[in-house]
């Protein structure tokens, strides 16, 4: 007895058979698929590692552009916010810049004298303070009066305020001037120098006493001659009980002609009254720092558009790039495909001619058309699988020595996963395996159709 | 009846020209039968041969083997019938060159159903009916001519076919090996099967029960 260990012979069995016998003629098929499988793969690969670097590279610089948009948004916002504050505390070192007058006084007095002899009545304020007046802040009505100071033979101006009233429409805010109380009084610098007077000293004005509560800094105005009283008692001194000369007040910080915006909103509320405004050069630099907040901010409409429109031409050129990588691979592919199957295709051929006497004795031990091209095909399938399965890892490895040269900051793995190479990986070898048992069809085809007693009389 | 053929007629046209392979023929083999039909080359004899076999149909005539008509089959069918009916017996014996003497001897079976394919101790018992055993591993082009022809026996053998049909088996052979082959043949037959053998050796043709003679397509006793 023969100890042969054989199991029993299967159509499969005698494939692999047949392909160990012929290993050249088989790997030859199978090296032409790989190289095509690799070709193939390399160029898929290539293209969606292409199109996943430029996503990537695209998102990356779109994080960048919209980083620098906001780092320039939060320094124009700071700066803004910064220029309005500066602003805001120049307008109150400023003290009050409005003037609201009777209409019938004469300005180059009040300039003169520092004095106004026209008055209003007290409710002209209270009705500032209740109207919807969005142009100012800070009312403050108050008595302005050059008058001698017999007691101590100087010309000072008097003034009674009685505190901001606020406008009643708007939040409550911090007064600019705290309301000189009864009894008190709070004086100018050149006042306090030419009577060396002290904060907390007695003194009296027109036979009535008062505290000096306060000495201004100097301020090299009126402002430094002046002193300032509770308004009703300044009303009471000077004969003018409910009656004022002005109502002080502050602008808002606005754009575009204020005074005239002032003037005429005020015009509206009290008739009988004129408006004008001191300290306009202050205005004029608040306004050069408006100015400068605008360039700014137009500036900043410039950085986005400009790297929006950067983004948008770094996109357009890689999209170009990849446009014409997938162009080239719609015809690389094709081409690859069509000669591997035509290299598969002759092999196929010579590899019948080698088998035409097998077949023929297959034909005679009973084998059905179906079992001879199954072993046939089967045999083709194994070149498509094996040829398409080292294709792929040969372009798995090439791409990857490549990519990772130019981007060592990634792994395989990571940029495998992140183009999507699984699938291009799975249906390659199954695109190989349908290529060749297309191209070694014709073969397979005519092998079953040649006439097997022709064959077996062997002529 | 084994085998029956009538009336057969087989043209082969070769470009212009057609040759008439089979006249007339008529046979009938039944168990046991062992019918030599001898010719020179050319007069038709393999293609009765391949004809009886059922892998050429005649042109006309008719063709019965157990009860059946295989050219009424389906080809996969015809095809099942001869794997499992009839074994082959060829002047260049048609081994696969690829598969070692056991699995040639094996191959017979790949055209028979899983379920009614013969084991392993079937083939190794033909080896050692064939002596044969100690070349179980070798390829064909390892054998020698007579190893080659006795393995091809082997092979026609394994499925236990009802008609075994040998086209000039000896052809290639020394006196020896032909000897062996067939006595074989005769015990084939003798163990109930039917042989057709086709040969143009006289030598060999007188080991059948019966000679027919082949002479341009005509049988004839």
């Amino acid at each position: 007895m023969v100890n042969t260990g054989a199991s029993q012979l299967t159509l499969l069995g005698l494939v692999l058979r047949e392909i160990q016998f012929r290993k050249w003629s088989f790997l030859l098929a199978t090296f032409a698929v790989a190289a095509a499988a690799a070709l193939i793969f390399g160029s898929d690969a290539l293209l969606r590692v292409d199109r996943w670097s430029t996503e990537r590279f695209l998102h990356q610089k779109q994080v960048e552009t919209e980083r620098s948009i906001q780092v320039h948004e939060e320094l124009v916002a700071t700066a803004g916010a910064k220029l309005q504050d500066t602003v805001r505390k120049q307008m109150l070192t400023l003290g009050f810049n409005i003037l609201i007058l009777p209409k019938d006084v004469d300005v180059a007095e009040l300039h003169m004298d520092g004095s106004i002899s026209a008055t209003m009545p007290y409710s002209y304020a209270e009705k500032l303070s209740n109207s919807n007046i969005v142009t100012v802040n800070h009312l403050l009505p108050t008595i302005t009066k050059r008058v001698r100071w017999p007691e101590h033979e100087l010309d000072v101006v008097v003034n009674g305020t009685r505190g901001e009233i606020p406008i009643m429409h708007r939040a409550l805010k911090q007064p600019m001037l705290d309301a000189v109380a009864p009894g008190q009084m709070v004086v100018g610098s050149t006042i306090q120098q030419k009577l060396k007077l002290e904060q907390g000293q007695k003194v009296t004005l027109l036979g009535r006493e008062f505290t000096i509560s306060k000495i201004q800094p100097e301020r090299g105005s009126i402002d430094d001659m002046s002193l300032w009283i509770d308004l009703a008692a300044a009303q009471e001194m000077l004969g003018m009980q409910n009656l004022i000369h002005a109502i002080l007040a502050l602008e808002c910080e606005c754009s575009g002609d204020r005074i005239s915006e002032i003037r005429r909103e005020i015009a509206e509320i009290l008739p009988g009254t004129q408006v004008i405004e001191r300290y306009s050069q202050a205005v004029t630099r608040a306004e050069a720092r408006t100015e400068s907040k605008r360039a700014a901010e137009e500036a900043l409409a410039m950085v986005k558009t400009e790297g929006l429109a950067t983004l948008a031409r770094d996109r357009g050129r890689r999209m170009e790039l990849l446009q014409q990588q997938r162009t080239l691979n719609r015809t690389l592919e094709p081409t690859v495909i069509l000669l591997t199957c035509c290299i598969v295709a002759a092999l196929a051929f010579h590899n019948l001619r080698q088998r035409k006497s097998e077949i023929g004795l297959m034909r005679a031990l009973g084998l059905g058309s179906n079992k001879i091209l199954g072993a046939l095909l089967g045999k083709a399938v194994l070149v498509g699988a094996l040829g398409g399965t080292i294709g792929v890892a040969l372009g798995a490895a090439i791409i990857a020595s490549r990519i990772l040269r130019m981007q060592s900051s990634v792994s395989w793995l990571e940029i495998w996963n992140a183009a999507s190479l699984t699938s291009t990986a799975v249906w390659i070898p199954v695109m190989m395996i349908l290529l060749t048992v297309v191209a070694s069809w014709l073969a397979a085809f005519q092998a079953i159709r040649q006439d097997a007693a022709v064959v077996l009389q062997g002529d | 009846m084994l085998l029956s053929l009538e009336g057969l007629n087989k043209v082969y046209t070769l470009t212009s020209n057609k040759v008439q392979a089979l006249r007339d023929v008529s046979l009938e083999l039944k168990e046991g039968d062992f019918v030599a039909v001898q010719g020179p080359s050319g007069s038709g004899k393999s293609t009765l041969l391949l004809t009886a076999g059922t892998m050429l149909a005649p042109d006309s005539g008719r063709v019965c083997m157990l009860g059946e008509a295989p050219y009424a089959m389906h080809a996969n069918q015809r095809a099942a019938f001869r794997a499992k009916n009839i074994g082959f017996v060829f002047q260049q014996f048609h081994l696969v060159p690829y598969l070692n003497v056991f699995e040639n001897v094996q191959a017979a079976s790949l055209g028979l159903p899983i379920s009614s394919r013969m084991t392993n101790s079937k083939v190794e018992q033909l080896l050692e009916q064939f002596s044969l055993t100690s070349r179980g591993r070798h390829l064909p082009s390892q054998l020698s001519v007579g190893e080659r022809q006795r393995c091809c026996i082997a092979r026609a053998l394994l499925n236990e076919p009802k008609l075994l049909l040998a086209d000039e088996p000896s052809g290639s052979l020394d006196q020896s090996n032909t000897q062996i082959v067939l006595q074989e043949l005769r015990r084939f037959s003798e163990s109930g099967g039917a042989v057709l053998l086709v040969t143009h050796d006289s030598a060999a043709a007188q080991s059948a029960d019966r000679i027919l003679q082949m002479q341009e397509g005509v049988l004839s006793c």
